[in-house]
């Protein structure tokens, strides 16, 4: 799941330690910032900023897009601290930012290339290259590959829900969805993403 | 947690899927993306402390309007008093004086008038002998001022002209009664 409060440094965790050594919450931090501790910002941008990226890069399929929008988002972010109040979890309002943001990406751009894109078709057999002859370096081919051949939409819901470690629910408000389609398109994606591993042989487990 | 993350949970398939998605996602942020991120973390803050809620002007625009109120309120709040100029006294009747001034000065045209018509009469010139026989006649062919006043002693007075032999001096007075007394009827 995604790194939260427990993959704090033992710096952070003495600047910020509780009595209780209670993590600081997202929102705290938030607050913090809003303060003009801008130390506190760092350690919320360390917390999520790994997650982002990726979530970025695998929904938009393209390095510069993707880093392009997550400039984006944290300039969003930090010019909210002013009117930021602590109503919905700091990690789905951060989302939520992220995938707006990337819909207007879209439409600014109409469309965007993808950086090393490969055809599912027309791939080469990894067997014949040998650079990719491990089979770590294989699942991780096969993994690409079938995140890439889901729908925007569900490729959208399960990075949230991997990358993010969002509920159903947080996923809905984040991408403005009600909760039953967002339940639906994860439902699919899951299935598809199960059914490609399994079609290339990297799941162990059999087809249910 | 809901029904559907629960069986995501519990699901052996589910489960390895997202083990099998976070040994595949391991890209971290480009170190470039981080310092451009958190410099403008920092130049965020900065642009607000050097805003208008902590400037130095701020407390001495609110010190000074706070000043001028509590100035206005106060001058508003003193009793307004409007007393007359001082060369205008209570109760003075300005026209009552002149009035009266006025009284004076038409008995005294009228006065003079009557005696220009009585030296027109009498023929006499010369202004020095006017007034020296305007002085000899008072006595003699007019009414003295305290008669004039009443008009029945202005009729006594014209009477004992008659009897002492003067009747053009107490036709004149007797013009004049009219004029000045013009209802008043002498008793027979």
């Amino acid at each position: 799941m995604v790194a939260g409060d427990a993959q704090l440094s033992s710096c952070e965790k003495l600047a910020y330690a509780h009595p209780m050594s209670t993590p600081t919450k997202d929102s705290a931090l938030m607050l913090r910032y809003k303060d003009g501790d801008v130390a506190a910002f760092e350690t919320l941008y360390r917390r999520h900023n790994d997650s982002l990226y990726r979530y970025l890069l695998r929904l938009a399929q393209n390095q510069h897009a993707a880093e392009d929008v997550f400039q984006e988002v944290w300039s969003k972010i930090i010019k909210s601290r002013e009117n930021y109040r602590p109503t919905a979890k700091f990690s789905t309002f951060l989302f939520r930012v992220a995938h707006n943001c990337f819909i207007d990406y879209l439409r600014r751009n109409k469309r965007h290339t993808h950086i090393g894109a490969i055809d599912p078709d027309t791939r080469p057999n990894p067997a014949d290259e040998p650079e990719l002859a491990t089979e770590k370096e294989f699942a991780r081919r096969r993994m690409a590959i079938a995140l890439r051949a889901l729908p925007d939409e569900q490729r959208d819901v399960f990075l949230l829900y991997e990358e993010a470690g969002l509920s159903i629910d947080s996923i809905a408000t984040a991408t403005g969805v009600n909760r039953e389609t967002a339940k639906s398109r994860l439902r699919y994606a899951v299935a598809k993403l199960r059914a490609a591993l399994i079609e290339t042989g990297t799941s162990s487990a059999g087809d249910t | 947690m809901t029904n559907y993350d629960d069986n995501l949970a519990n699901s052996k398939h589910d489960a390895e899927l997202s083990a099998q998605y976070r040994a595949f996602a391991t890209e971290t942020t480009p170190k470039e993306l981080d310092t451009i991120v958190l410099r403008a973390a920092v130049k965020a803050t900065k642009r607000r402390s050097s805003g208008w809620s902590t400037s130095w002007y701020r407390p001495v625009t609110v010190i000074a309007t706070v000043g001028l109120g509590v100035a206005l309120i106060l001058e508003l709040s003193q009793p307004q008093s409007f007393a007359p100029p001082p060369d205008i006294a209570p109760g003075a009747s300005v026209f009552q004086d002149a009035a009266e001034n006025a009284a004076i000065s038409v008995r005294e045209s009228d006065a003079t008038a009557d005696e220009s018509l009585q030296l027109s009469k009498q023929g006499s010139s010369g202004t020095e002998a006017i007034t020296a026989t305007k002085s000899a006649t008072v006595e003699d062919q007019q009414c003295n001022d305290e008669q004039l006043v009443r008009p029945e002693a202005w009729w006594q007075c014209i009477q004992e002209l008659r009897e002492a032999g003067h009747p053009g001096a107490a036709e004149s007075e007797l013009a004049n009664l009219h004029k000045t007394f013009p209802r008043y009827v002498p008793a027979k």
